[in-house]
């Protein structure tokens, strides 16, 4: 796989992160749900606040999983995932985001962190309906109601096309 | 052959799974500043490679830190595999990969009777000096 992680965020939100700030969105994102989570505990949504994290939550979306553990809910889509997708996804199943976006690919392992119960990051790559060549990188973590049971999915994703030549 | 590597934290005595990774930067970035952040009594990270010909999975530690407070006395305890995992893992390979290269040799303990037998024959020898010395100082 490429590596994508350096490059990704210079190219997304480089410039408006503090100097010496992480600046890889996936770890970031992760430092914040570790920040929420204590001894242990899976956080809840009730716990986030998207004003403080307003240079990630854009890049963001969240699954709801009761009552649809087979296919979850998008209840949140981030900004950032408006130009990768060509429909709202907000209120519609995990099944029917459009194959080839970034938001198809970030949801290809969510049953696996349902099944584990801990934080997964992947990347990788995938092709648009135009052709361009994508790199991406995700991160998908449980969140809890009750600090147990897996509840709903908060998710990250950023992407920038490749350039092949 | 496919690669993740797993990043794990030290509670309670074992290692337990904190996160998974693909990629090998962004999990040791992570483990070092969870090490860095004090909060966790140990950290490391296994790089699982899997071999479809073989259907095996092989791990290796590619980080490691654990703090003077984790508990672990020894390296068994520094060293042992988590508790619980999904996939197969073989202990073995990392035991091996684990094992100390001067591992600390038991002293040898001292045999009570060979000490007694030898206090016995020099107190016998000093009673036999002592009696004939008498006899030699009675004769003359």
């Amino acid at each position: 796989m490429d590596s994508l992680t350096d490059a990704t965020e210079r190219q997304g939100t480089g410039d408006e992160l503090p100097k010496g700030m992480e600046r890889r969105l996936v770890l970031r994102l992760l430092s914040y749900w570790r920040s929420l989570s204590e001894d242990g505990v899976l956080p809840s949504f009730a716990a986030i606040d998207p004003s403080a994290m307003k240079d990630m939550w854009e890049s963001c979306f969240v699954l709801d999983i009761v009552g649809h553990e087979a296919d979850p809910v998008f209840r949140t889509v981030g900004a950032a995932f408006a130009e990768h997708s060509p429909i709202d996804l907000v209120d519609r199943r995990v099944s029917e985001a459009r194959a080839n976006t970034l938001v198809y690919a970030s949801v290809s392992y969510i049953h696996e962190v349902i099944c584990k119960g801990v934080p997964i990051s992947r990347g990788g790559e995938f092709y648009k309906a135009d052709g361009v060549k994508v790199l991406y990188r995700s991160i998908v973590l449980p969140m809890s109601d009750d600090g147990e049971t897996i509840s709903g999915l908060l998710c990250a994703a950023n992407c920038r096309e490749a350039i092949e030549g | 052959m496919s690669t993740a590597f797993e990043l794990q934290i030290y509670q309670n005595g074992q290692w337990q799974f904190d996160s998974y990774f693909d990629d090998k930067d962004t999990v040791v970035s992570e483990a070092e500043r969870m090490n860095a952040s004090g909060r966790y009594s140990g950290v490391r990270v296994l790089e699982e490679t899997y071999k479809e010909g073989t259907n095996a999975c092989e791990y290796h530690v590619i980080f490691s830190r654990l703090g003077k407070d984790s508990g672990a006395s020894n390296w068994r305890d520094r060293y042992q595999s988590a508790g619980s995992t999904a996939e197969p893992m073989d202990d073995g390979d990392v035991a091996r990969r684990l094992k100390p290269k001067h591992r600390p040799q038991p002293r040898k303990k001292s045999n009570p009777i060979g000490l007694i037998a030898i206090a016995s024959v020099i107190v016998l020898l000093g009673i036999a000096a002592i009696i004939g010395l008498r006899s030699i100082a009675g004769t003359s």
